[in-house]
This record gives structure tokens, C-alpha cells and sequence, in this order.
């Protein structure tokens, strides 16, 4: 039936109603229906099925190298790699970190695009765990500082440890190769640092890392070579003088350092120098500079560690403030100040003296007559004929050699009477070798040491083991050149720069000798300065020296003058530079 | 389950749910060997239920899809049997019928509270933290922790695959790591 069938509603009760007197009314007429067939369309309901499709979640994922996670799975053999690194024994000083310390992560650097690689780092125990699962032997519990100090060389190709002296950069390197020894990802390191400090390195090493072999480089040249081609030993310790020497040698090695640590590496700020180039060339593929003072005059110091570390990563003619960013991520700096709350406070004291009256006489004399032979050099003079006369100024300044008067002396030797009889230790730095005997001399009562150029190597350890040890010594007479790196004096409460260096960074080492970890008091610094004369106004010159290094390493503005020109030397006496002559001085 | 290639006397794996608003659901594994040194790591990519999967699966799509798909998905990938794998998400626990070794909750009062559905009692501060529903406390190295009931051996096992652990092994470091590196991951 196509027609749609209307529809309407009826009641179908049938109503009835019964009488009383049993009279049958009529029933209401059923009404006729009829049931008409139709077809109903059937929609039928929609189901909606939701599932989530496991084959759609996408995972990302990576296996460790063997030889760096699983050196333990299977037995206690040392990772692979041709050095076998005994464990450390079971009677270990157990390190106790400080509950509630962050613990260190190892971050990876910027330069390490690769994801996995990012993850390789990231994913590495924090060095707390490290230590303590391991069970390395350590002297001490490292301060939380030089823990980040080791979690920011380990993941570095390049790299430079820049802090302040004193706060342990030595531990912290050493620290790092044991890590990266124990992980098996350095079989072949090479320490390089100035001849003085080999045997400190080598002091350092046994007291971090005794289980670390390490092969002094020395010897004639036969047995140097020998020394040189050693696989079975994992750190080789050299000078710079035999590097130079044996640069060939090196050149011609079949086999790369894993690892080059470059200790006091301000000593390749000359980029053209032959120390410089011979390091240069030895084949490496992790590079580290350790310097309290990665620039000593200008930014181009930094660069020339660079060099080293990164060619091509920074340029000479960028502004300090683009320099800081090229470099942030390869540095890392730290100071006394900032993290070491608890080390005692440096005491600066200026001492300006005036010259004694002789004193006086003679230094007029030599600096009148002094300008009237560099005015007459004209165009001839040079930045070395001005400094001639500064060191002669200089040497005026300590004492008269003509009376042997001294200022400085006399208020030395007031300084020293109070401390020495309050049984105090002291040391003494000056630039010349002579000063320091003329003063050993007048200071015989004290049974002043000394620790100089003249010194012989061997007996350089015996003298600070005597000033640390024996009472009756109780003032060390140090030249800069010898004794500004590498000593630990913090036995020593008082500190006397006699004359000043040309460089704050210098100063800054030495006093560094003994305001370092492990000082019991604070350190007291006196400045001899004497009024009036050259040393006045270089003093000022080391002041525009501290702003440049500030620039680099802190927030403060940028000076216009990064470096100490020629102009300000010759400026010291109020001479002009000749014309054709534009080089830096210093 | 694939089989594992390696086998390791003595590797842990640690397993997480990490949920971001910015990036949604994703799955970390990381598995160290016993000094804490890691041997795999596997994340999955997020994954965002839709608002009808909320309301279809209700309070049972936490363990299925942290258990069910994005644990057992992760422990699918990985090459080396581990003596267990520690949790500190209640639901990824739901994973263990897949696999033949223990899968152990570290228990606190944060992983409990946020599974209410899986959780028997309000914890009380300074009391122990009581086993979700379905699970029986254990002891992991002094820390509460819980297995499935379900699977009454993984108690006696996880007592004794524990025995060979460093005593100051840490249970809760790793999932940091995770965190670190499933974040690095998805800031590619």
C-alpha cells in the first residue's frame, strides 16, 4: 500500500450501564475497524567504534656502548681499552655529600647537536651516584663547585677550567680524566705544565687518582722517546720546555692523545710563539686549558687559547661583549667570592711610602737623566728602551744603590717584627732575584728561604716542606717568575708584594699562594707603592688592566681600550710614540 | 613481548609517565645497570586520548593507557631483560601481565593520591603509605613500594634481586633523568 494510512485516535472502552430495577439498557455499538498491512522503512542505529591504535605510538630509543654502562654486567674486568685501571680498594674513604645538595648532573655542551649524543650525557648518573657506587677513593669530599667543575670538563671536547687560583682547578681536571679513564673513553692523556709544577701534578695525582699511572716526561732524548711511545701508561705529565724540544718527536707519533690538559695555559697567549705552534700540532681529540688568568692583557690572549682549543671558533677583531658569548659555553669561571662563602677574606693594605730622602736623590737623578736619554733616541726609541728605564726606576724603589737606603725594607721589617713574634708565617714576592738576597741578608734573624730562578728544582719541594714544617722559618722570600703558580702556601697568613708586577693576573696568583682552601684565617695583603714615582703610575695602568678582564668574565660596561698600548707605556714618562710604531706593548 | 638479546644479572629498569599540557602523554624507560650507569633508553612520542576516550574508558584509562599501551609498548623495545622494573606512576603497574619480571610502584603519597581509582585508603601523613587496591606492599632497600596481587611471586623475587644492590642505591634519581631527557627529546 504506497498511500500513507491516516491516523486518528478513538476511545474503544465499550461503556455499559446496569439498572436497579434489572432493565437491560442497550450495549453502545462496538465500531467497525479494520487492520489495513503497511510497510515501515527501518533505519538501523549507528555504532561508532574508538580504540587507541598501539601500532601508531611512535618510540624513540638507543642502546649504551658496552664498554661505557655494562663494564659491570658480567664480571668486575675494567672497561675496554688497553689500560687496566685497578678498582679502588674497599677500605675507601667513603665521600659524604652534604644531604640536600643538588645533586651534579653532567649537562651536555651547546656544540653536541646529534640528539643521542645530547642523551648520552643527560642520561648519565649525577657525579654524586658516580662516586659513592664506585667507590673512588678521594682525599676529601670535593666542595659542591668543583663537582660542577668536573660535570662541565666531562662532556667537553674543548674546553677552558678559568678559575680563580686556589680553588682546586688541578683536583678537578684530575677528577675528570679518572671519570672518563673509569668509562673507558681515555686510554692516552697528556698533561703539559710549566717545569715547577710537574711534581705537584704528580703530588696530585696520587692523592686523586692513585690508581692513574703517570709517566714523567724526562730524560735524555733517547729515553724520551721511549717515554713518549708508552701505551701502557694512561697519563704522560710533561713541561713545556720538553714539548718544544721534542715537538718533532710528538709530530711524528702514529697515535692521537685522547686528552691534551694544558696547565697555566696563558703560557700560549702568543699565537705566533714556538710554544704555542709545538703545542698546536701534537694530535689530539679533547683539548682542555686550565688558567686562573685566560687574558692577562687583552682578549687576544683568550684567542690564542682558542687556537688551541677550537680553531676557528672566535676571532681577533671581535668586541669583548661578542667574544663572551662565542666563548660562555666553553668556560667556565668561578671565584673565590662567589663560591667559597666560607674562605677567609683577602685583608688589602696599600702601603704608600715615601722614598727615604737618598733614595729620592738617586731616583730623580736616574729618571731626569733617564727621559733626557730617551728624548734623545727620537726616532729611534723603542718600547724597550722605555722599559729599561722603568726597571731601573724600579730597582731605585726597592733600594738605593748607591746607600742600599730602603723605605719598603724599614716598613717591612716593622711588619714582620709584630707577626713573626705572634708566630705568624709570611712570604715576600718580588720580581728580582736581587732584591730578595739583599733582603735575606738584613732578614737573617727570621732564617728567611727563598724560592727563586736560582734555586735549584730539586730543592724547590724541600724549601716549601721546610717553611710549612720547621717553626723557625717563618718568612719565605719568592720571586713571581718561580713562585706565582702551582704552590700551595696557606700555612702562610701574610702575604708582602715588595714591588708590582705588570700585571694585576700575576699579582692575583700570587697572593693566591696562600688565600686558598684550606686557610685558616684571613689573608693579609700589603702593597708597597712608593709615592711619586714610576710605581704610582703603573699601578694605575694595572687598574684599566683589571677593567679589561672584567669585561669579559663579568657584566660590567666594556672599556673602550682592551689592551695596554705602546702609547701608555711610553705615556708613563710622558714620551710620544714614533710614528710607524702601532704595536701592542704588553 | 620481543625476547631480549642481552641478559643482565643485574639491570633495573625505571619506567615513567610524563604528562605536559604543552605536549601531552609521553613514556620514559631508561634501564641502568646496578651503579647507576644507563644501558637503554626508550621514550615514545606523546600520545593525546581524544574527550570521548576520556568519557568511554572513565576512571580506567590511566592503566590502560599508561600500563597497557605506553608501558608495554616501552618494554617491548628493550634488548635486556631487567631483574625488575621500578615505577613511580601506580598505573603503569597494569603493564605487568605483559612481561615475565617483577613491575614494583614506589609508593608516596602523591603517586597514590593521583590514582584514585586504584587506591583503597586516604593515606595518613607520617604512616606508611597503604598499597593501592589489587597490589601488596613490599620493601624495596627500606622504600615502600607495592607489586601486583595478582602476580603473588614477584614478592619473594623482589626480595631476593635486591640483594646485590648498593645499599645507597637511589630509586627515585632516575626518573629525573627520564624527565631531563624526554624533555630534550620533545624540544627537538
Amino acid at each position: 500500500m504506497n498511500a500513507t494510512p491516516t491516523c486518528r485516535t478513538m476511545d474503544l472502552r465499550l461503556h455499559c450501564r446496569v439498572s436497579t430495577d434489572n432493565s437491560q439498557p442497550a450495549l453502545v455499538q462496538r465500531p467497525l475497524t479494520h487492520l489495513l498491512p503497511t510497510n515501515w522503512e527501518f533505519h538501523p542505529t549507528k555504532i561508532t567504534s574508538l580504540h587507541f591504535d598501539r601500532r601508531s605510538i611512535t618510540t624513540y630509543g638507543f642502546t649504551f656502548p658496552d664498554s661505557v654502562a655494562n663494564s659491570d654486567l658480567t664480571s668486575d674486568s675494567p672497561p675496554s681499552g688497553e689500560i687496566n685501571i685497578p678498582s679502588a680498594t674497599a677500605t675507601n674513604t667513603r665521600l659524604a655529600f652534604r644531604a640536600g645538595d643538588r645533586p651534579t648532573k653532567i649537562r651536555p655542551p651547546r656544540n653536541i647537536i646529534k640528539l643521542e649524543d645530547r642523551l648520552y650525557y643527560l642520561l648519565q648518573p649525577p657525579l654524586e651516584t658516580i662516586f659513592t657506587n664506585r667507590s673512588l677513593e678521594f682525599p676529601c669530599t670535593p666542595f659542591a663547585y668543583q663537582l660542577e667543575g668536573v660535570g662541565f670538563l666531562y662532556p667537553r671536547h674543548a674546553a677552558i677550567l678559568a678559575d680563580e687560583m686556589g680553588l682546586g682547578k688541578t683536583m678537578q681536571a684530575i677528577t675528570t680524566v679518572r671519570l672518563l679513564a673509569t668509562a673507558g673513553e681515555v686510554r692516552q692523556v697528556l698533561v703539559i705544565c710549566p717545569k715547577p709544577l710537574v711534581t705537584n701534578w704528580q703530588r696530585e695525582f696520587a692523592q686523586w687518582a692513585p690508581e692513574i699511572p703517570v709517566t714523567i716526561i724526562e730524560g735524555n732524548r733517547k729515553r724520551r722517546e721511549w717515554l713518549w711511545n708508552m701505551t701502557d701508561t694512561l697519563v704522560k705529565l710533561a713541561n713545556y720546555e720538553i714539548v718544544m724540544r721534542d715537538k718533532l718527536l710528538l709530530k711524528e707519533m702514529e697515535s692521537s692523545f685522547d686528552l691534551v690538559v694544558l696547565d697555566e695555559a696563558q703560557r700560549i697567549k702568543n699565537q705566533s710563539s714556538a710554544t704555542s705552534r709545538a703545542i698546536r700540532s701534537i694530535k689530539r681529540h679533547r683539548s682542555w686549558a686550565l688558567t686562573g688568568t685566560p687574558i692577562e692583557n687583552s682578549s687576544e690572549d683568550l684567542c690564542s687559547i682558542f687556537d688551541f682549543l677550537s680553531p676557528g671558533t672566535v676571532r681577533r677583531d671581535w668586541k669583548p661583549q661578542r667574544l663572551r658569548q662565542a666563548t660562555e659555553d666553553y668556560l667556565l669561571r668561578r671565584t673565590k667570592r662567589k663560591v667559597l662563602k666560607e674562605l677567609p677574606p683577602i685583608l688589602y693594605r696599600d702601603a704608600q711610602l715615601s722614598l727615604t730622602s737618598e733614595q729620592m736623590k738617586t731616583y730623580q737623578m736616574a729618571e731626569d737623566e733617564g727621559v733626557v736619554r730617551l728624548a734623545e733616541l727620537g726616532g729611534e726609541i723603542t718600547v724597550q728602551h722605555v722599559f729599561e728605564l722603568i726597571l731601573r726606576l724600579k730597582q731605585i724603589c726597592n733600594f738605593d744603590p748607591a746607600t742600599d737606603r730602603s723605605s719598603k725594607f724599614e716598613r717591612l721589617f716593622v711588619d714582620l717584627e709584630e707577626l713573626v713574634a705572634s708566630g705568624e708565617k709570611a712570604i715576600v714576592f718580588s720580581q728580582w732575584v736581587k732584591s730578595l738576597n739583599n733582603l735575606k741578608g738584613r732578614l737573617s734573624s727570621y732564617c728567611p728561604l727563598e724560592y727563586h730562578g736560582k734555586i735549584a728544582t730539586q730543592k724547590r719541594d724541600d724549601v716549601i716542606q721546610k717553611f710549612r714544617d720547621d717553626p723557625r722559618h717563618q718568612v719565605l722570600l719568592i720571586s713571581y717568575g718561580a713562585g706565582s703558580v702551582g704552590l700551595n702556601l696557606q700555612f702562610a697568613s701574610y702575604v708582602f708584594l715588595f714591588d708590582r708586577w705588570w700585571n694585576p693576573a700575576v699579582e692575583d696568583q700570587a697572593i693566591n699562594r696562600a688565600h686558598r682552601i684550606g686557610a685558616k684565617g684571613p689573608v693579609t695583603v700589603t702593597r708597597f707603592l712608593t709615592q711619586g714615582t714610576v710605581e704610582e703610575r703603573i699601578d694605575e695602568v694595572l687598574r684599566q688592566k683589571r677593567k679589561i678582564f672584567d669585561s669579559i668574565f663579568s657584566d660590567n660596561d666594556t672599556p673602550k681600550n682592551a689592551g695596554l698600548s705602546q702609547q701608555e707605556i711610553f705615556g708613563l714618562f710622558d714620551l710620544r710614540v714614533p710614528i710607524g710604531s702601532t704595536k701592542s706593548a704588553a | 613481548m620481543s625476547a631480549s638479546n642481552r641478559k643482565s644479572k643485574n639491570a633495573i629498569g625505571f619506567l615513567t609517565i610524563l604528562e605536559s599540557s604543552e605536549h601531552g602523554i609521553s613514556g620514559g624507560y631508561l634501564l641502568l645497570n646496578s651503579t647507576g650507569r644507563p644501558i637503554e633508553f626508550h621514550c615514545t612520542a606523546p600520545v593525546h586520548p581524544s574527550r570521548t576516550q576520556e568519557i568511554l574508558y572513565g576512571a580506567t584509562l590511566k592503566p590502560y593507557l599508561f600500563g597497557e599501551i605506553l608501558g608495554q609498548t616501552l618494554l617491548s623495545q628493550t634488548q635486556t631483560e631487567p631483574l625488575f622494573v621500578c615505577t613511580n606512576v601506580v598505573e603503569v603497574a597494569t603493564a605487568r601481565p605483559f612481561v615475565s619480571y617483577p613491575i614494583v610502584v614506589l609508593l608516596s603519597e602523591n603517586n597514590v593520591k593521583s590514582a584514585p581509582s586504584l587506591r583503597i585508603d586516604e593515606p595518613t601523613p607520617g604512616q606508611p603509605v597503604p598499597a593501592p587496591l589489587g597490589m601488596v606492599s613490599v620493601q624495596l632497600m627500606n622504600q615502600p613500594a607495592a607489586v601486583l596481587a595478582d602476580h603473588p611471586s614477584d614478592r619473594q623475587l623482589m626480595n631476593d634481586r635486591c640483594k646485590d644492590l648498593h645499599e645507597s642505591f637511589d630509586f627515585h634519581e632516575p626518573f629525573e633523568r627520564i624527565r631531563d631527557a624526554v624533555e630534550e627529546a620533545q624540544n627537538e
